[in-house]
């Protein structure tokens, strides 16, 4: 198998360098290289907004997520995601009237004009910073935890933790944001194909659909309905992560740069429908795998049982493919991550020269990515709750993002931004155990955005009279 | 917000879309240990589930043809520029 990932490696590593070096050319300015020149078909967007929000969580932690916890794995993700398209057409209309209107670099700079104060984009900045740097870093880990179980000897977890970062640098800094969508494309193909073919065959070793569901009724009646045997998917759980994805499109800020760069809003439009049925087709091999390992391999850790029913159990060059396809689900989101930082970053800053601003912006991205590579050599290998903490983290800055976009300006100020900073710490201070997770009986992180939220709508900011500017 | 008052298609794609998310989460498709009825082998919460995300994504193909601002805000763009 080591000679066909090798050939397969080479193949998609030169494709990636080589639409990087194409694009390079046709970048001029800031504009081109961190915005793709702003105008985004809407079979591009389908595909890099896709790739962005499926990640390696989707290929290994939605079948680990079946194969202990059940069904409910569905709704956890894919229903989630169907709030998210609907979301994307109602209130992206909104967010690019308003975005557009005075040109958009990024969120947090968005977020400093919106409010008239550079608080509002410094915590934009933050949020998505502390929220987005494990996620990526989980990313990098989770690959490279599984490409060094599937060939063990031949470099050590951090040297391919290492390759993944140099590769992903490598072609973002050459071609910018535009040679990351056209990546994007490529990798969200390779990973549609990839996993239903794995899907198909571990639906095949159990007999088919009705035999597999049988079997595993037989077995583990508990995994074929909610909350699932360890009583995760709970009503709450679930609630919560769907609020959460539903606010990834303007609250991370690679995908609402997505939004925001498309052509026309009817692009954007066709291109949320497109991303819904995206999504059914991703999730559901995922449940096929899932179901194979719940009968097959329901005693083994997460990594073995990926490695067995990704890999071993597979003929060696899907199996290549399968390792391709996982690094494409990785790095297609990391590096947009990162990027997105980059980009954020050069929202906040203020130069009149374009050149030194894209210069910082590149070392911004290189350092981001460095702190990403070092988070992974000490996160955790709970991919999909690690995931789950980066999006609740992150939807923490929905209520001051959506004031900022359908709020009047006037009488905004620091009230919301403050109370946002807050929000982030305790829940940041929650996740470190040094206060409790829960309150009044809610989920931390869903009480504090129910705060926000309440107070997003009072016109506190206007009643103390603070001044915008 | 005044455009959708004015468009009812794009009201109602709104107010189903809301109250099918809303459903999503109730006993209804997530009943606490049920498996039947099963559909191709498949336990209820997950082919129900499968089938809501099919409903979903035709209403927002459907939302996005009734959408009142299909296009308004590139076509004042346009002809800004």
């Amino acid at each position: 198998m080591l000679q066909s990932l090798i050939i397969v490696g080479c193949v998609y590593v030169a494709l990636l360098i080589g639409v990087s070096l194409w694009q390079r050319r046709i970048n001029e300015d800031s504009k081109d290289y961190l915005l793709a020149g702003g105008s985004l078909s809407s079979v591009l967007g389908l595909f890099t907004f896709a790739a962005t929000l499926f990640s390696t969580f989707t290929l290994l932690g939605m079948p680990d997520l079946f194969r202990v916890h059940g069904v409910g794995a569905w709704h956890f993700l894919a229903v989630s995601d169907m709030a998210l398209i609907f979301g994307v057409i109602w209130i992206g209309y909104h967010f690019r009237r308003v975005a557009l209107r005075q040109g958009y670099w990024g969120m947090a700079g968005f977020m400093n004009r919106q409010y008239g104060n550079r608080l509002a984009g410094a915590v934009a900045f933050f949020g998505a910073f502390i929220f987005l740097i494990p996620y990526v870093a989980i990313q990098i880990k989770g690959v490279s935890d599984f490409v060094a179980l599937a060939f063990p000897g031949l470099m050590p977890v951090w040297g391919w933790s290492v390759l993944l970062v140099a590769i992903m640098l490598l072609y973002s800094e050459l071609g910018g944001l535009k040679a990351i969508i056209y990546n994007d494309a490529i990798q969200g193909l390779i990973l549609l194909v990839v996993i239903w073919i794995v899907g198909l065959s571990c639906l095949e070793s159990v007999g088919g659909l009705e035999a597999g569901y049988t079997t595993l009724e037989a077995r583990e009646p508990a995994l074929l309905s909610v909350p699932g045997p360890n009583g995760l998917f709970t009503p709450q759980f679930l609630i919560g992560s769907a609020v959460a994805i539903l606010m990834i499109p303007f609250t991370q800020p690679q995908v609402s740069i997505r939004l925001a760069i498309m052509e026309t809003d009817r692009a954007m439009y066709r291109m949320a429908v497109g991303v819904g049925v995206f999504a059914i087709f991703v999730i559901l091999p995922t449940a096929f795998i899932g179901l194979y390992g719940s009968i097959r391999y329901p005693d083994l850790t997460a990594f073995e049982f990926l490695s067995r029913a990704l890999v071993v159990d597979q003929p060696p060059t899907l199996a290549a493919f399968v390792l391709i396809g996982l690094l494409a689900a990785a790095i297609s989101t990391a590096d947009s991550q990162i990027f997105a930082l980059g980009t954020e970053l050069r929202s906040l800053l203020r130069s009149e020269d374009d050149r030194q601003l894209l210069r910082v912006t590149k070392v911004g991205i290189v350092v981001f990515a460095v702190t990403a590579l070092g988070f992974s050599l000490v996160a955790g290998d709970q991919l999909a709750l690690l995931a789950r903490t980066s999006f609740a983290g992150t939807s923490l800055l929905a209520p001051m993002i959506f004031a900022g976009i359908f709020g009047e300006r006037r009488g905004r100020g620091y009230f919301l931004p403050s109370m946002t900073l807050g929000g982030v710490l305790v829940f940041l201070a929650s996740l470190l155990g040094l206060i409790p997770d829960t309150c009044l009986g809610l989920r931390l992180d869903l009480f504090i955005l129910m705060v926000l939220g309440t107070l997003a709508v009072l016109p506190i900011g206007a009643v103390s009279g603070e001044s915008t500017a | 917000m005044a455009a959708s008052i004015k468009n009812p298609g794009w009201k109602t794609c709104c107010v189903l879309a809301v109250v099918i998310m809303t459903v999503a989460f109730t006993p209804l498709f997530l009943p606490a240990g049920t498996i039947e009825p099963t559909v191709g082998g498949m336990p209820y919460t997950l082919w129900s589930g499968i089938a809501l995300c099919i409903v979903m994504v035709i209403l927002t193909g459907i939302a996005t043809v009734v959408h009142p601002g299909g296009g308004a805000f590139t076509q004042a763009k346009e002809k800004a520029s």
